[in-house]
């Protein structure tokens, strides 16, 4: 059964914790991916009166960063940084309408699907997942997306950024399509939009007009925090 | 001291060399194909066996009980109106359930065994058992080019110089697409018909190709009417077999393959199914959970296609392939994929299916010492375990991105050396060698001449065409060359001469009529400047 380390670990009472000694243990409960003692850890910090930002800012963010480098570095394994995600989740669950009562800035959001004619689904998925993990609320459509539904999408949440994937030669064309229609209903310059998938690369992301092509999730994350961060500067 | 009278006198070994033609007779058997002796086409595997027979009962039940309870998603209207009404249930979830006694009745009766036709008949076989065959199989997208030694994307001239190499390897029976021809990608119709049209002009093999339009099935098949001068004539000796994803895991039906297969079972053409969960990915991290899954997905094709048609020929295929967790990526070359891929081909023989497994799918970008033992590994481990059409990637690397022509020779050579290995020793009176023994050592005190030996050089050996086996001087003076330089020369010499008019003037006039054909006539002759 549970080790003894474990025992003492989970004899931890959240509520007893002084803040800077909680917010570091919920740095560890990040990494350890435990949802619950996650989303115990933010309620505590709000009933001490601690703002909703300064809480996915000092808490939650912060504990992520090492996530992504010690997932870089083969530390973390995939399903582990997805009980990060999910840990991380359970979190912004508590903390994104308060944000938004407080008019504060959310990390940011995406809408991702694969594009219409494409089943592959594994790699949007681990995209999408990561992105969360970070603090972005992600919206998932799902494999084989018609252009009219990624529009439909676009125009209800309002996303900070639109990720396409495409496994097939056959279907990473279509993310032109998609490209072509935002700039047509002038949609194109309210998004970043990211791509991916195991054929594309570079040159066929300048060719299509998209912002940024990630080789992996990994990537996706840093480079969606750092886009997100300049457009918001340009814009203020 | 022996008397001389004990000396035995020679046995009916040692006898005169009779005549064989002198230098021409000579230079016929030592032609390449005379090696298919040593390591040839049919070689029966069976051996490696990883799971006990108890652990095929349980796999087997889990995967009946995953299909009656859980069943597959997204079942087309096509599967709908040929199952419901023989059994299968539709619940109320949208998924098609399989009731055990539908699979168990199915598995009982479908075809055993059946013909893999090729264009020359003289490359037809016979799938069944545990007998092997291997192919090229698909679909990267890109080509390490001879020239740059960089990836391109690959295109329609790299299907016609694949099948032509493939046409000249023999230890590569089958010509199964391997690439994309990445200018057509936006144009399927093209595509499939060119894909077909580049096979067929490169090689004589048998072919499979990959479409996911069912409509274009009907126009391969009047393609290949067309290819053999009449009429229904392909259907009489279908030399080619259909190939896709009709499952994505886990366990739901893809719309456009499931067309694909659902046509093929009706036209009665050979389908092959790969269904390709990805251990910890869309099929569980446990081994057995992944093959419960892949059996299951894999038995959901076998029992439609069954229901269409009772004749109907799947090639069974269980594809398990394996994720890294670290990354989450797919990963084609390791212990696991070896191991995972050897279990699903002894489920395949168990119930005494016709089926193909992966096999060679390195993770390497080159052929490297990586790719070397991945491929070896894989191959070595299915082909011991009898898989009957071994989709053995040769050439292929990347994770399936890529493919290198000098690949495929090196490939050539491994794929020989492993049907050698499954052939296994043949233990007989004369093998046994007494007499030999007994012959020599009172007789030169060697074996070099033996009638024997002479006898068994080309059919117990396999020379392989690249491997270099001289003294490391000779090989130094010679500029130190290793395997890939020797598969570079040997692939230029191959390309630039073998330009075979499989489709006769007539006929490839006939065909370019009806057909939107590609493949320039002067990239089918000598001359072209590719080599
Ligand atoms: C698994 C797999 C399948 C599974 C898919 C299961 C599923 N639920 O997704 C199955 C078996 C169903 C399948 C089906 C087919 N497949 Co497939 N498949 C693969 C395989 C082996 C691995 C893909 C994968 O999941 N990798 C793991 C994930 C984690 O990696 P990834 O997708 O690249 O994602 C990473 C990055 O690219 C990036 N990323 C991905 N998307 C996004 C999006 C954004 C916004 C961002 C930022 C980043 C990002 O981040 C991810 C994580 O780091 C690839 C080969 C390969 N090496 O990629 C072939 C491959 C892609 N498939 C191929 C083919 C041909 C097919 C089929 C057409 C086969 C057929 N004839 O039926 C069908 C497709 C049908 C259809 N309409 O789509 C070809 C492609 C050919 C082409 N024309 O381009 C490949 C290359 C294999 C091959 N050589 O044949 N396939």
């Amino acid at each position: 059964m549970t080790q003894e380390v474990n025992e003492t670990e989970e004899d931890i009472i959240l509520a007893e914790l002084a803040d800077d000694e909680l917010v570091e243990q919920m740095h560890d409960d990040l990494y350890d991916g435990l949802a619950d003692e996650i989303a115990e850890g933010t309620q505590i910090l709000l009933d001490r009166d601690w703002g909703p930002d300064k809480v996915l800012e000092k808490a939650l963010v912060s504990g992520m960063n090492i996530v992504g480098v010690d997932f870089r570095d083969g530390i973390l394994f995939i399903p582990e940084v997805l009980q990060t995600a999910n840990a991380m989740k359970a979190g912004m669950a508590i903390l994104s309408p308060l944000l938004a009562e407080i008019g504060a800035e959310p990390v940011g959001k995406m809408v991702i699907g694969t594009v219409k004619g494409d089943i592959h689904d594994i790699g949007k998925n681990l995209a999408g997942m990561m992105m969360e993990g970070a603090g972005f609320e992600v919206i998932d459509l799902g494999v084989n997306t018609l252009v009219e539904d990624y529009i439909t999408a676009l125009n209800e949440h309002k996303p900070d950024i639109l990720g396409m994937s495409a496994l097939l030669t056959t279907t990473m064309p279509y993310m032109k399509v998609v490209i072509d229609e935002l700039k047509s209903q002038g949609m194109r310059d309210d998004l970043i939009v990211m791509v991916g998938g195991a054929p594309l690369n570079e040159e066929f992301r300048k060719a299509i007009g998209a912002d940024t092509y990630c080789r992996d999730a990994a990537t996706a994350v840093e480079v969606a925090k750092k886009m997100v961060g300049e457009r918001r500067a340009i814009a203020t | 001291m022996k008397d001389q009278q004990d000396i035995p006198v020679a046995s009916s070994h040692r006898q005169r060399p009779s005549r064989s033609g002198g230098r021409a007779g000579r230079i016929t058997a030592r032609a390449i194909d005379r090696q298919q002796k040593t390591g040839y086409a049919g070689v029966t595997g069976g051996t490696y066996q990883p799971l006990s027979e108890q652990d095929i009962h349980r796999i087997h039940a889990t995967a009946l009980d995953v299909l009656e309870k859980i069943g597959i998603g997204d079942p087309t209207p096509e599967i709908l109106e040929y199952a419901l009404p023989k059994g299968c249930l539709l619940s109320d979830d949208g998924r098609l359930r399989f009731p055990r006694a539908l699979v168990e009745d199915v598995l009982a009766r479908v075809p055993k065994k059946f013909d893999c036709y090729a264009p020359d008949p003289k490359h037809d076989h016979q799938l069944e058992g545990s007998r092997i065959y291997t192919g090229t199989s698909g679909e990267s997208v890109s080509i390490l080019d001879y020239e740059t030694q960089q990836y391109r994307p690959s295109t329609l001239t790299d299907i016609y110089d694949a099948a032509r190499l493939t046409d000249q390897l023999e230890h590569i029976h089958a010509f199964y697409q391997p690439f994309i021809a990445t200018e057509y990608s936006q144009a399927l119709y093209v595509h499939d018909i060119n894909v077909a049209y580049a096979a067929l002009s490169g090689t004589s093999k048998s072919i499979s190709i990959s479409t996911i339009h069912a409509e274009h099935v009907d126009a391969l098949v009047g393609l290949f009417d067309l290819y053999v001068g009449c009429e229904g004539g392909f259907i009489k000796r279908p030399f080619c077999t259909i190939g896709g994803c009709p499952i994505i895991s886990p366990l739901r039906f893809g719309k456009e393959n499931t067309e694909v297969m659902v046509r093929c079972a009706e036209l009665g053409i050979k389908y092959g199914n790969a269904c390709a969960p990805q251990s910890g990915a869309t099929s569980p991290a446990a081994l057995a959970g992944t093959l419960v899954q892949c059996f299951a997905e894999s038995l959901a094709c076998l029992v439609v296609m069954h229901l269409i048609r009772s004749d109907a020929k799947l090639i069974f295929g269980m594809w398990p392939f394996i994720s890294d967790l670290r990354t989450g990526g797919f990963s084609g070359g390791s212990g696991e994929a070896a191991l995972v891929a050897a279990a699903a081909v002894q489920m395949g023989n168990y119930y005494d299916l016709v089926q193909s497994i992966p096999s060679g799918m390195t993770d390497s970008k080159t052929m490297d010492a990586q790719a070397g033992y991945e491929k070896a590994l894989t191959t070595t481990a299915v082909a011991l375990a009898g898989g009957n059409h071994l989709c053995a990637y040769p050439g292929t690397v990347g994770s399936l991105m890529g493919l290198s022509f000098e690949g495929m020779l090196i490939d050539n050579d491994m794929l020989g050396n492993i049907l050698r290995l499954v052939r296994g020793i043949e233990v007989n009176d004369e093998t046994l060698s007494f007499d030999v023994i007994q012959d020599t050592v009172f007789g030169t005190g060697h074996y070099l001449n033996h009638q024997q030996t002479l006898q068994l050089m080309q059919s117990e050996y396999l020379y392989p065409r690249l491997a270099d086996r001289r003294a490391s001087g000779e090989w130094e003076d010679s500029g130190s060359p290793d395997i890939y330089q020797a598969a570079r020369e040997k692939v230029k010499q191959l390309l630039a001469s073998h330009y075979p008019g499989y489709i006769k003037p007539d006929v490839d006039a006939r065909i370019r009529e009806k057909f939107p054909i590609k493949l320039d006539p002067l990239d089918k002759k000598p001359g072209n400047g590719r080599w």
